[in-house]
């Protein structure tokens, strides 16, 4: 009788997976360690980009933070102060986050009201303008105000006359929030709260911007390679303690894929997991350090939630990828083993 | 623990039971050279050997005689530099690394000296492992490892780990997983060496009995004399070659001679 040789059954995904879990739980000291790399080498990632997200929100909201200034000072100069006063709003098209936020901060130095309209197709931005102020008609947007206000994009209407909107002011004042608004010829003092950038600053911003990218970039490549070798070597000594496991699975009949699928799946699973932990922790960390710095109010309304979403999601992948990428040498190190190891009682 | 039904498994062995004298394993002129740089070792200088079918055999030598170079190519864990290994009538030489791996799952159980017990892994799930190697379902895996685990007489203590077993307890486990997919040959490296005297010899026995009830090949490697007394035959090897096959009942004359 001459039997017949088959091919090894291929076991599905799952039987390695068990393996898988039940080493991690056996030899959780060791999992930890590696999974402590991952964790480290993602935190710094996330802080690395976190501290950027936020560094460019704190900068970007103290300007607008000192524009909103320089734009009440401009319209108190013409109006005095607006405590108590009453300030008629023209809402010409849809207001930036600018605009939004003038008005709030209008609000905020307490004016007893804001007579606001809109014209034409400016659509209702939701929960603006705060507070809820009821909508009066164009007629009475002047009525009893210290100054009416333009905001929004677009222009005024070509035959709006600016001088019966300001019929029932106290003071005749307009002021523009945008160069394009063209309140034309009026006797009321015109103020232009809008300022336009000098082309030098400009190009300032673009090339600090641009050398922060590099220095970031380099910064980000150097961990991740250490993150990457980390891995690899925590990996390495994982194989090197489980040399007579993985000889007495051969022995068994196990496949050289089924000992490279087990590192893979090991190596995964820690990806996924120290990166959510990096992510977390590396976010957390960097907001309280800037937190201490700027103070948490400056911090908190600086964050990019959406942006450091993103950043979270990148980080995430990199974990995962550089985690594998980090098996690779392992792995195939361990499936091609010979299963006589397993006899030496030495190892 | 579900009952097991025997009687369901007690044919699973009977494929190996057949002709005494079927040779089972068979290597011609079998010569292995190891290299380390500009060093040559000849582990194996031509061995030529039959092993049959149902038959105990021991293989004695000393260290470095190449005594686990021809365990590990009749074995199916290497590939002689020359000469030919035969497996049930099948030259290894050409089995793609699966269909070696076939082999070792379903033809072979091994029995380590330090049973190579998976730590991580309960007992049960030890003599699972080859099966699920094989392809067998978790079930059906689990009902025939309890039937082998009786077969041992370690059926009372399933769920432990090798770590909560006694040395003869941990050797029995890796006897039930070497016999998990009803191999026709089981090889043995020292399966005594790392047990005590008395256990050492209840080993053997099971062993020798195993053979009986399930007409398994049993090839061992081994010092105990005790073992030797077991076998049916027993080769000794020394330089890398085979010099002579005799019986116990041979070996006891020649004790007594030299006495």
């Amino acid at each position: 009788m001459v039997s017949q040789i088959q091919n090894q059954v291929r076991l599905p995904l799952s039987v390695a997976l068990e393996v898988v879990l039940q080493g991690i739980r056996i030899r959780l000291g060791r999992s930890i360690v590696t999974l402590m790399g991952i964790v480290l080498g993602i935190a710094f990632l996330m802080s690395i980009l976190t501290t950027q997200s936020l560094r460019e929100g704190v900068k970007e909201e103290t300007n607008t933070r000192a524009e909103l200034d320089r734009m009440l000072s401009f319209l108190v100069v013409e109006t005095g102060p607006v405590l108590n006063r009453t300030l008629g709003v023209i809402q010409v098209g849809p207001a930036n986050s600018l605009e939004q936020r003038f008005i709030r901060r209008l609000q905020k130095e307490k004016v007893r009201g804001l007579n606001w309209t809109r014209i034409g197709t400016a659509p209702v931005t939701a929960g603006f303008p705060a507070g809820s102020t009821p909508q009066v008609d164009l007629n009475s947007v002047g009525k009893d105000a210290a100054a009416v206000i333009v905001i929004g994009e677009g222009a005024l209407p070509a035959g709006l006359d600016i001088n019966a909107v300001l019929g029932e002011a106290r003071q005749k004042v307009v002021a523009l929030t945008r160069r394009t608004h063209q309140a034309g010829t009026t006797s009321a003092s015109v103020v232009l709260l809008e300022r336009k950038p000098r082309p030098d600053e400009i190009q300032q911003l673009a090339v600090e911007a641009q050398r922060n990218h590099f220095r970031t970039i380099w910064i980000i490549v150097i961990s991740l390679l250490v993150t990457v070798i980390g891995i690899c070597n925590a990996m390495l000594m994982s194989v090197t303690e489980r040399f007579r496991e993985i000889g007495t699975m051969k022995c068994l009949g196990a496949l050289s894929y089924f000992i490279r699928q087990q590192f893979f799946i090991e190596a995964s699973l820690m990806g996924v997991v120290g990166s959510l932990i990096g992510i977390l922790f590396g976010a957390i960390f960097t907001t309280i350090a800037f937190g201490s710095t700027y103070g948490m109010e400056l911090t908190l309304s600086s964050l990019n939630l959406l942006e450091l979403g993103g950043y979270g999601f990148f980080s995430l992948i990199a974990g995962v990828i550089l985690s594998i990428v980090a098996a690779i040498y392992p792995a195939n190190f361990a499936s091609k083993m010979v299963p006589a190891t397993a006899l030496r009682s030495n190892v | 623990m579900t009952a097991v039904d025997t009687r369901k498994f007690q044919a699973i062995f009977a494929g190996a039971q057949g002709s005494q004298k079927r040779c089972i394993i068979r290597g011609v002129d079998i010569k292995k050279i190891y290299r380390m740089g500009a060093n040559e070792t000849h582990a194996l200088r031509g061995a030529t050997l039959d092993i049959f079918a149902g038959e105990y055999l021991s293989i004695m030598g000393p260290s470095g005689s190449g005594k686990s170079t021809l365990f590990n190519m009749i074995g199916g864990l290497g590939k002689p530099s020359s000469g030919k290994v035969y497996i049930d009538q099948v030259d290894i030489a050409h089995l793609d690394p699966d269909e070696l791996a076939w082999l070792r799952c379903r033809k072979i159980g091994y029995i380590f000296q330090s049973f190579n017990l998976i730590q991580v892994m309960t007992c049960i799930e030890n003599v699972m492992l080859p099966m699920s190697f094989a392809g067998l379902n978790s079930e059906e895996a689990r009902e025939k490892a309890m039937y082998i685990l009786k077969l041992v007489g370690l059926d009372e203590r399933p769920l432990h780990k090798p770590a909560e077993l006694s040395g003869g307890q941990q050797q029995r486990c890796a006897i039930a997983r070497a016999l998990a997919n009803s191999p026709e040959i089981v090889l043995a490296d020292e399966p005594t060496a790392n047990l005590d005297t008395h256990t050492g010899e209840e080993m053997i026995e099971l062993m020798a009995n195993l053979r009986d009830q399930l007409g398994v090949t049993i090839i061992s490697a081994t010092h105990d004399l005790k073992m030797l007394k077991r076998s049916d035959r027993i080769l000794w090897i020394e330089d890398g070659r085979i010099c002579k096959i005799t019986t116990p009942e041979e070996m006891k004359i020649q004790i007594n001679e030299v006495q």
